[in-house]
């Protein structure tokens, strides 16, 4: 089920009012109404992927109750390889058993030997990623000793499967989220009104922000050999809005449809854009994942302690890693040895923890030294897309090697219309509105706070105003479905 | 929680009208058509139905109705069949397929009192959802519950957003002031009474005949065009389904044309003229499918003796 369906407009609430008024008396009857919603809501796109989950969920439970009774290290690690094994075999399998084949096959057939095996047609289950990793999460800090195993299987089914971030993320910690399906729940008005504000939020980057762009991006993107290298720059952009409107505007609803059940998820984007260096960004962009690999990967390689090459070889490891997690394509790993690339310099400078605080904390407008610092990050990141967008590795040199060209300085007239403007203004207010509430936890939470409800509501009534007008009128999926 | 669910209802309560408020404003203010994306079928806009509307609105009785696309409404010529002695008005309107063309029917048939009802049955409309059409209908076609709810029916933000500023404009008295200009030169298109639109000869549109490829009726839309059928009988209104002539070569390409003529001529009395008569791209049509001036004369008069001959028209 997408968030962007009518089918969604419906289930919604009809599990908000069964969960707040038929079940407000039972944790448990709650937590086995999440599963079913969750399992329903899922189940819209493919029901028989919901085994997997479901296969997913018993192993690593079972794990967990098996590591608990266990003593001996060797036996826990026998118990934890198992997880890692079944999780990271299903989605080895479903998402990069063919890239693996047709590599090795290209390999072999570059030294003359020709190796068999024909590519399978494999559907990728929506949301893999996401919960393989997230159901990881709870062996490994059970293995850790960090959580106490659940013996609540309910309780466990809905962390696995809780519907509003099953599929998109936030990737959860199970030592975040797991604790708050024992704890009792009571509806809270400020939580609930603050996560509509944040479902709107995020309606209005998918709607109206990520599928405008996404008209453009695609449109320069897919003829790319045809365009000068402004209008290549200029379909980089719009990926650059398409892709953060569309994520964190996943998001957004995702945590925003959390609070309305009482659930607090994790933040996964912090207005990334406002990054004045690479790292910053790093720490404001899908968050959930980037702390997941800092966890569970980059630390345990030894993080940034060690020797110089040491920390080099953690950082290409946590960045190929993070590009090889998105999809099985090369395309991606540039992307990722280009952030890598990026990051580098600041680590060995010492510099990567150098902008902790939100830009232009306490003034309402960047300095110079900021505005040129966020210039050159943003730019940098856009330059990365290109790769992330592109179809495969010649696609993206393709439009590097358009980019880089004399044609760069001029006006991008291929494709420029009074709808091209149009987009431009919105990406504008978008960014302006995010300026403004680049302090909080998402753009519009307290924005007019101090204001009386009549403008507050004036504010809301336009952007749903705005996405009216605006919203492409065919269903877009969300572009993080296919990871 | 109670607090909470009354303060929701109350604001979709404020929103829905601050929604048409914000809307009309928009629409009716900003001057640059890029910036109302979703509101793009306006008063006045392509194939004149807001003066054909306006004009069916007045007409007390006539021989004969014809209802369906561009094709009916640019193929049709109410002074062919005048000076034949025959009143004809032309109901067609841009895109219009069966789910518009039961509205409109229902909202005029004892109102113009035809004796016969020619539907033209180009199959390329029968494919289609029918959302333009609905958008102009509601933007200039009669104003009324049962167009209103082909809004509802096609469940698409441009069509609710279109309800909207036309209930604005019909209340506000805006609707029936407008004066469409009969003549418009960007579109050589010239209104002509009887609910006919005059494509000028000069105007020709480039196409190029695709490969061969099939008509593909959607089921919503042949369930409509039943209800037409059943309507007629109902009411006792003869009805002749008609395709009319399309350029041959481009007829010739379609590769159930059979099975097409099989099914409407199953319904009731039907004429393919593309069968009958051979009319070619910039001679006889200004693109593939659409006749020009001398092409509908050409087509008209085989018409009217088909409907002398047969007996349509007493």
């Amino acid at each position: 089920m997408l968030f962007n369906s009518f089918d969604f407009a419906i289930f919604l609430p009809v599990v908000f009012l069964l969960y707040w008024f038929v079940f407000k008396h039972s944790l448990r009857l709650q937590n086995a109404l999440i599963v079913v919603a969750s399992y329903v809501f899922y189940g819209w796109w493919d029901w028989r992927f919901l085994s997997l989950i479901l296969f997913s969920t018993l192993v690593d439970f079972l794990v967990g109750k098996q590591l608990e009774k266990e003593a001996k290290d060797n036996k826990r690690r026998l118990w934890l390889w198992l997880s890692v094994v079944v999780n990271l075999g299903f989605l080895g399998f479903f998402k990069y058993f063919n890239f693996f084949l047709e590599n090795f096959q290209a390999a072999f057939s570059f030294f003359g030997f020709e190796i068999g095996g024909r590519a399978l047609s494999i559907v990728l289950p929506v949301g893999i990623s996401f919960y393989t990793f997230q159901t990881l999460s709870y062996t490994i800090d059970v293995y850790k000793r960090k959580l106490k195993p659940t013996q609540d299987f309910i309780a466990f089914a809905a962390f696995v499967s809780f519907f509003p971030q099953l599929v998109a993320g936030p990737i959860e910690r199970a030592t975040h989220l797991l604790p708050q399906f024992y704890r009792k729940r009571q509806f809270s008005y400020p939580l609930a009104a603050n996560g509509c504000r944040q479902i709107l939020w995020g309606f209005f980057k998918k709607l109206v922000i990520a599928d405008n762009c996404a008209e453009y991006a695609n449109l320069i993107f897919n003829n790319s050999e045809s365009y000068s290298g402004s209008t290549l720059f200029l379909g980089a952009l719009f990926f650059a809005f398409q892709i953060y409107g569309d994520f964190s505007g996943y998001s957004d609803i995702a945590i925003g449809t959390s609070r309305l059940f009482g659930f607090d998820l994790m933040k996964n984007f912090a207005f990334p854009y406002f990054s004045r260096d690479i790292a910053e960004f790093w720490r404001r962009w899908h968050i959930s994942l980037s702390t997941w690999f800092r966890d569970y990967v980059y630390i345990p390689l030894g993080g940034s302690r060690g020797s110089k090459w040491g920390q080099i070889r953690n950082v290409f490891i946590i960045f190929l890693v993070s590009g090889f997690w998105h999809g099985a394509n090369w395309t991606f790993m540039v992307w990722g040895g280009l952030n890598a690339l990026y990051f580098l310099p600041l680590l060995l400078l010492k510099l990567n923890r150098s902008n902790m605080e939100v830009v232009a904390e306490r003034s309402s407008f960047p300095s110079a030294k900021e505005l040129l610092q966020m210039g050159i990050t943003f730019i940098l990141t856009v330059l990365a897309w290109v790769s992330f967008r592109a179809e495969d590795i010649a696609h993206a040199w393709q439009i590097y090697v358009g980019i880089f060209d004399s044609t760069l300085f001029t006006v991008p007239r291929e494709v420029l219309s009074s709808k091209l403007l149009m987009c431009i203004v919105l990406v504008l207010f978008f960014v302006f509105v995010e300026w403004l509430g680049r302090r909080r936890e998402f753009a519009i939470e307290y924005l007019l706070e101090a204001h009386p409800r009549w403008l507050r509501w004036s504010w809301y009534i336009f952007l749903i105003f705005l996405m009216g007008m605006f919203m492409q009128t065919e269903e877009t999926p969300f572009i993080y479905f296919q990871f | 929680m109670k607090v909470f669910l009354k303060r929701i209802l109350i604001f979709f309560l404020v929103a829905i009208p601050g929604y048409c408020v914000i809307l009309v404003a928009w629409s009716n203010l900003i001057p640059f058509e890029a910036f109302k994306k979703n509101m793009n079928y306006k008063m006045g806009s392509y194939g004149h139905m807001y003066t054909r509307t306006n004009e069916a609105n007045n007409i007390q009785k006539t021989d004969v109705l014809v209802l369906g696309s561009s094709h009916a409404y640019r193929g049709f010529d109410p002074r062919i069949f005048k000076n034949e002695g025959i009143e004809l008005f032309n109901l067609g309107s841009s895109n219009q397929t069966p789910r518009q063309g039961l509205v409109l029917l229902k909202e005029y048939l004892n109102q113009v009192k035809p004796e016969l009802v020619i539907y033209e049955v180009y199959p390329g409309i029968f494919q289609q959802d029918g959302l333009e059409s609905t958008l102009d209908i509601l933007a200039n076609g009669p104003f009324s519950w049962p167009v209103a709810t082909l809004a509802f029916k096609a469940n698409h933000i441009k069509a609710y957003n279109a309800l909207i500023n036309r209930a604005f404009l019909q209340f506000c008295g805006t609707y029936e002031s407008y004066n469409e200009p009969l003549v418009k030169p960007k579109d050589g298109d010239t209104y002509v009474r009887g609910g006919y639109v005059q494509k000028d000869d000069s105007y020709v549109r480039a196409q190029r005949i695709k490969n061969a490829y099939s008509w593909n009726i959607r089921q919503d839309q042949w369930s409509y065009f039943l209800e037409i059928v059943e309507l007629l009988k109902k009411e006792k209104v003869e009805l002749l389904m008609v395709q009319s002539p399309i350029d041959s070569t481009y007829f010739e390409n379609i590769l159930n044309n059979d099975e097409v003529d099989s099914r409407f001529s199953g319904l009731g009395n039907y004429i393919n003229f593309s069968r009958l008569m051979k009319l070619h791209y910039k001679e006889d049509l200004y693109d593939l499918h659409h006749l020009k001036q001398s092409g509908v004369e050409k087509f008209n008069k085989v018409l009217i003796e088909t409907l002398m001959e047969e007996g349509y028209l007493k």
